[in-house]
């Protein structure tokens, strides 16, 4: 059992005490919860993992991430890793770690998602970060929190809790990656946020988590006018798992989910994704692209929901897939239920492979096989991946994405 | 003169559901309650054999380790299975040669429900399996369909007549271990319908049943089994109405569908069961299983035109065993009131070369819950296999609800798997352009209507077409406005 050797944190403050307990009544998810049906959790369910907390990474650049600027957070196998690091005072930015907080500090938030792996991050806590950014302030600088597992078998249980006042704004970037050789370590991250009135928030998660497993937590609430963006690229792990929940409560809100997954060898990744629109006048966006390789299997379950009064609501869900192997496969659920009649909402689904017709066409112009399939990746990613505005980071992506 | 909307709807408003009269036929019923004397019972009632006997109780065992499952999006009151009759036959006073022997108050439901059976034999070409409760009382064209060597009849008569062709094939596309419905259909399933084509036979008529609800507090539990063999081609209609109760009925049907090499099997319904009253009271419960599996070349087509039932939970699936096999659906479902629906298909991709279609028409009114529920499998061998599905919804109200629960499993990557789905309401700018060309709102709210749902209409035998559209007209009775 996952939580057999684990030392109970001694991060938990406020209300967490009655999480153990909750976690101890919650059963582990099996396949037979339409949640999880397509999940492999044996696996995950049978590892002693153990809290880990040494380090092994020389330096930053051994990681191959792409430049960054602002500020740089390192957190190795759940600590924080101050030499890697880069802090600096940024204006409007109050930033504070849990491990240095005062026994009697409550979470600034709140989760409101309580499933199995959400439980066990907040009973057996190894890291948080809260991030409060004050009203009106615009942050030009990004936030970059990397997130590494460096040592076997370890369990890391990371949060991020993040109030936008109103009228800020933010970009925050996050990597969940596996050092090395690095085999079944396990990852399980909290997002928490609140994006008040009038702010923007824009999310970017990059996860190469290789032979471990990582689950991710997202619970993101929107308050009237404001503004979230959430790029998803996930490209390995035994278990890659986003699961986000978006509530929209306000109106004129904007939201906005997109990925890339492109799980290959032994990969499985998950992506579940609901938003709850609950008021009236909002836009909301959904693209994901799967492109899965050699046995990789690829998961996308969104799910809109439009509740009763939430007229005028344009929500728009899509998801492309490509197989290019016979072994690959990919289950998707794009789902809708909605309640209000003023709305437009509509889903896409297509699973396929590389058009023959135009490989042809560009083999016929000289492209090398390789050369006219990797035009074609970028072509069928090129919508979701021109989301992001820093051509370092595109280029990041771009070839991590043609590299597996 | 022309009859218009107008007039309809004052028709409407002062009509109550058309079909829900009782017929009042002394009928035989068994105590309520589910055992396995009753089971018993049941099979010593209709002579039955001990294979099938046994197979009843064995589908009772397993019936009884089962949970009902709740994972569809629809909520009711789960029915008390102790607390059904499930038998009730009319009472069989001899046997009967011809119609004149047929019961006289029997004679007059049938013409009520516009089927009358000395018109349809002249007139319409349709050979009629008139399913009054749970028992086949009349069969007609059957000497016809004989010539061909079509076997038609009641399922009782094939399992007497033709024991051979039920061992061979029943239960083989939806065996009892199937679902909670299926197991207890399985054993306690009454009578229902049995149709054989032999090889390389065109029926040349539609063959339709009209299943119909009579005996108070009766579940039925109908049971078809269609064969159609190498190289022929069936076109089958099923057409549903039930009287008015307040109590709610259970209705688990099974229906299996086999088409071997080459053949072509075309089943077609019109659903038009108690849906209800306007609060929300009384209505069926409609839990059916349908599935058909196609051999190599074979084609299975389902259409349905569902408007009634207060809960539907209902998915005509194909299995697309065969290579070059191909799997249809086309369905408008139409929920008003407070009616529920949870249904589509599932497209089970196992042969190579395999093409299924899908197109979902759902209309929601009143505070009406319609979800589309669909699966799409393709399996690792279905090399080049095709799929194409669309759903759409369209909303009434502003108190009904639209759902759509697409699943897409595709595991071979040679496969084409097309998925779309759109909700919307009746466009402001659709309905100006018909008003200012002078027709009415009403007039041209049914036209769009109509036009949404034309796709799959279009796919209806002729009768049913007509009877189709209708139907729609007085389900969407008074829900705009």
């Amino acid at each position: 059992m996952i939580t057999d050797k684990l030392i109970y944190s001694s991060l938990v403050r406020g209300d967490s005490n009655t999480s153990l307990d909750l976690l101890r009544k919650t059963p582990f998810p099996s396949r037979k919860d339409e949640q999880w049906k397509y999940s492999p959790l044996k696996k995950l369910k049978k590892l002693p993992f153990i809290n880990n907390s040494g380090f092994s990474v020389k330096s930053i650049s051994t990681l191959n991430l792409p430049k960054m600027n602002g500020l740089i957070l390192v957190l190795e196998n759940g600590r924080v890793n101050a030499n890697l690091s880069e802090f600096h005072k940024i204006n409007g930015i109050k930033l504070s770690f849990l491990s240095s907080s005062k026994e009697n500090d409550n979470p600034i938030i709140n989760s409101k998602k309580e499933n199995y792996f959400s439980l066990l991050n907040s009973s057996y806590l190894s890291e948080g970060i809260s991030i409060e950014v004050g009203s009106g302030f615009r942050v030009q600088e990004n936030i970059n929190i990397i997130n590494i597992v460096s040592s076997n078998d370890s369990l890391i249980n990371t949060k991020l809790d993040l109030i936008l006042s109103e009228n800020s704004s933010i970009h925050i970037r996050q990597y969940f990656l596996a050092h090395g050789k690095t085999t079944n370590g396990f990852i399980n991250h909290n997002n928490n946020f609140i994006v008040q009135n009038n702010a923007a928030l824009v999310l970017d998660k990059f996860q190469d988590l290789k032979n471990n497993f990582h689950i991710s937590n997202d619970f993101i609430e929107q308050e009237e006018s404001s503004k979230f963006i959430s790029n998803t690229f996930s490209m390995s792990g035994l278990l890659t798992r986003n699961d986000i929940l978006n509530n929209v409560n306000g109106e004129q809100c904007h939201s906005e989910l997109n990925g890339i997954f492109t799980p290959f060898k032994n990969d499985h990744i998950d992506n579940h994704t609901t938003i709850n629109h609950y008021f009236p006048n909002c836009k909301s966006y959904e693209n994901y692209k799967g492109i899965m390789k050699e046995n990789g299997v690829g998961v996308f379950n969104g799910k809109v929901i439009v509740h009763e009064n939430a007229q005028k609501i344009e929500a728009f869900q899509q998801n492309n897939n490509i197989l290019l192997n016979d072994e690959a496969s990919i289950y998707s659920k794009p789902e809708l239920e909605i309640y209000a009649d003023d709305v437009k909402c509509s889903h896409g689904s297509t699973t396929g492979q590389f058009d023959q017709e135009s490989i042809f066409y560009l083999r016929a112009r000289g492209l090398t096989l390789k050369k006219a399939k990797e035009l074609m990746i970028l072509g069928f990613i090129n919508e979701v991946i021109q989301k992001s505005e820093n051509s370092d980071y595109i280029d990041f992506i771009l070839e991590r994405v043609l590299e597996n | 003169m022309s009859y218009t909307e107008k007039q309809l709807k004052e028709e409407l408003d002062n009509k109550s559901y058309e079909f829900g009269f009782v017929t009042d036929i002394e009928s035989e019923k068994a105590p309520n309650g589910l055992n396995k004397d009753i089971i018993k019972l049941i099979s010593t009632k209709k002579s039955e054999p001990d294979w099938l006997l046994n197979y009843r109780l064995k589908a009772f065992e397993i019936w009884q380790t089962m949970e009902e499952p709740n994972w569809a999006h629809v909520k009711y009151e789960k029915p008390d299975f102790q607390n059904i009759s499930y038998y009730s036959a009319p009472k069989k006073k001899k046997e009967l040669k011809s119609l004149d022997e047929v019961d006289p108050e029997l004679l007059k439901t049938m013409e009520k429900l516009g089927i009358s059976i000395e018109e349809q034999k002249k007139l319409s070409g349709v050979a009629v399996d008139f399913v009054m409760d749970s028992v086949s009382v009349a069969t007609s064209f059957k000497e016809k369909l004989g010539e061909l060597g079509i076997i038609f009849c009641s399922f009782s008569e094939a399992v007497k007549n033709h024991p051979e062709l039920v061992k061979k094939y029943m239960g083989t596309v939806i065996p009892f271990t199937d679902n909670y419905y299926a197991a207890l259909n399985s054993a306690v399933f009454s009578d229902g319908s049995f149709c054989y084509i032999p090889k390389g036979v065109k029926c040349p008529m539609e063959l339709s049943t009209y299943f119909r609800i009579n005996e108070s507090g009766t579940g039925q539990f109908e049971r078809t089994l269609l064969i159609a063999d190498e190289s022929s081609y069936v076109s089958y209609l099923e057409g549903c109405t039930a009287p008015q109760r307040d109590e709610n009925q259970l209705h688990a049907a099974v229906v299996e569908l086999i088409a071997l090499d080459q053949a072509e099997i075309k089943y077609s319904t019109v659903q038009n069961w108690y849906p209800g009253d306007d609060k929300g009271l009384g209505g069926v419960y409609n839990f059916v299983t349908k599935r058909g599996i196609c051999g190599y070349r074979s084609k299975i087509s389902w259409t349905q035109v569902e408007t009634g039932s207060a809960v539907t939970w209902k998915y005509p699936s194909c299995i697309l065993k065969g290579n070059f096999s191909i799997g249809e659906f086309y369905s408008v479902a139409v929920t008003n009131n407070f009616q529920q629906a949870d249904t589509g298909t599932k497209m089970i991709h196992v042969g190579k070369n395999t093409k299924s279609t899908i197109i979902s028409k759902g209309i929601s009114a009143g505070k009406s819950q319609n979800s589309y529920r669909g699966l799409v499998k393709i399996g690792k061998g279905a090399t080049n296999s095709r799929n194409f599905s669309q759903c759409d919804s369209l909303l009434m109200t502003d108190q009904c609800g639209a759902h759509t629960f697409p699943y897409i499993e595709c595991e071979n990557s040679s496969a084409t798997v097309e998925h779309e789905a759109t909700t919307s309401k009746i466009g402001e700018d659709q309905l100006f352009y018909c008003l200012q060309r002078g027709i009415s709102e009403e007039k041209a709210i049914s036209l769009i209507v109509n036009g949404y749902a034309k796709e799959v209409l279009n796919k209806l035998p002729m009768e049913f077409a007509v009877e189709a559209q209708k139907l729609l007209e007085i389900s969407l009775e008074g829900s705009v406005g």
